[in-house]
């Protein structure tokens, strides 16, 4: 049954600990005040409850979910099989970002994958998206910085719009003029104006001052960053 | 060049022991330009390796023998001592990976014990007279896109390979969040930036890992021109 909604303010974030064993009381007191939930994977290097189990759950009690991927801790196998899976549950989004490095984690000793930048990942997807039969698929985009102006910054979003993100989610700890100049100096590469930015201060994989929206009008709320 | 650590002290202890005539094995290329296989640092291992096996109540003889070069077949027939039957129970070498296994085929009967960890392929970046400290340089991938990156290799460089730019968690002022001893290798590929001019905005597809030795034991033919192929035969 999906729950009813209650308004709330859109720029509240809510932000739990990671672990999952506390969700269902998240649920209890959120009370279906937002739509959607951010899920993180293993964030901070630290293994959690899988995102996909995680997101299952959010959405058989009726919220929509966008769920983190980081190519740290995957092939370019294990990241098909998660796409088939997220599609499967019915997660409508999906973001790729670079994650905390293993070594900084719980379990430093272990293999960092990286078998695909994140970049590599999302056009990896997109083409393994384009083979996928049905609409259900979830939209594809990328977690990054705005980097300091420089002469490669412009390069680096020719790049990003090379593998056609369905969003941005940009993290800046800049101050707005700086926001300003990146847009002026994105907004003439091809393809950028495609691409639907999400705002999220401070870096990623750490708590955002702000909120991270979820956008198509849902609310969100961000899960133990 | 192929830069190596010694083992620690036990653990090369704890290897030996069992053992009462052992080989000695130098390598006179790669490692001992990195600091570690060259004839003064075998020598000093091995006078500390015999008296930790002494304080252990255990006295082994070790002989040294200098080899060039341990992972060509041709400069392992050139020692004498390696082809003596009898002699040894086993081989210590300080040669890299490659040099053990290389020995272990010249001396299919005679177990070989490294002595050393092979770490990467490196350069010099620094230290006393340059040659203390040794950076990796290359992770044998072999599909190498250095001229889409400034000529760093951002798979040996970056903790975590970024092939299309940073990772945005280094610090404000450059440094890497994994090793905040060392700059972000963006920062310096940005400073030597020039565009590519390649299609694709200059975007660095991804790695095809079945050519590296992640993917398995791999054989190539040398002086192929134009032509990386496997070998099959």
């Amino acid at each position: 049954m999906t729950p009813e909604k209650h308004p709330i303010d859109p720029f509240q974030l809510i932000v739990l600990p990671a672990d999952p064993g506390i969700d269902s009381m998240i649920m209890d007191r959120l009370n279906a005040a937002v739509d959607g939930v951010v899920i993180p994977d293993n964030s901070g290097a630290a293994p959690g409850l899988d995102a996909l189990v995680r997101a299952g759950d959010w959405i058989r009690h009726g919220y929509k979910t966008s769920v983190f991927m980081n190519c740290r801790d995957r092939n370019r196998i294990d990241l098909a099989a998660r796409f088939r899976g997220a599609a499967y549950l019915g997660v409508r989004r999906i973001i790729i970002e670079a994650g905390r490095h293993t070594r900084l984690g719980t379990i430093p000793e272990a293999l960092s994958v990286y078998d695909l930048d994140p970049l590599q990942s999302i056009r990896f997807l997109n083409m393994l998206r384009d083979r996928q039969t049905g609409s259900d698929v979830p939209a594809i985009g990328l977690r990054t910085t705005i980097q300091d102006i420089d002469p490669f910054e412009q390069e680096r979003i020719q790049r990003i719009c090379y593998v056609k993100p369905d969003f941005l989610v940009l993290s800046t700890g800049k101050p707005d003029g700086h926001i300003q100049r990146w847009l002026a100096m994105s907004i003439d590469i091809p393809g950028f104006s495609a691409m639907e930015m999400i705002w999220a201060a401070g870096m990623p994989g750490e708590l955002a001052g702000e909120q991270l929206a979820i956008p198509d009008g849902m609310h969100g709320i961000m899960l133990s960053f | 060049m192929i830069i190596a650590t010694l083992k620690p002290l036990d653990e090369l202890v704890r290897c030996i022991l069992p053992y009462h005539r052992i080989l000695v094995a130098g390598c006179h290329t790669c490692v001992t330009v990195g600091g570690v296989g060259g004839e003064e640092n075998v020598r000093i291992t091995v006078a500390a390796v015999e008296m930790a096996a002494h304080v252990r109540g255990r006295s082994i003889r070790l002989e040294i023998i200098r080899l060039a070069r341990q992972c060509e077949p041709e400069f392992l027939e050139l020692a004498p001592e390696l082809q003596e039957s009898g002699h040894w129970d086993a081989i210590l070498s300080f040669g890299c990976a490659s040099g053990v296994q290389a020995l272990r085929d010249a001396r299919p009967d005679l177990p070989v014990i490294p002595a050393l960890n092979t770490r990467f392929i490196g350069a010099p970046v620094g230290g006393s007279g340059g040659r203390d400290v040794w950076e990796s340089r290359c992770v044998g991938c072999g599909d190498c896109f250095l001229h889409l990156t400034g000529d760093i290799c951002v798979l040996a460089r970056c903790p975590r390979g970024m092939q299309n730019g940073s990772c945005g968690f280094e610090s404000e002022t450059g440094k890497c969040d994994v090793n905040p001893k060392l700059e972000c290798v963006w920062d310096i590929i940005r400073a030597r930036y020039h565009p590519s001019g390649t299609r694709n905005g200059g975007f660095v597809p991804a790695r095809n890992w079945s050519f590296s030795c992640r993917g398995g034991c791999t054989r190539i033919r040398a002086n192929r021109f134009h032509d990386a192929s496997e070998d099959s035969s």
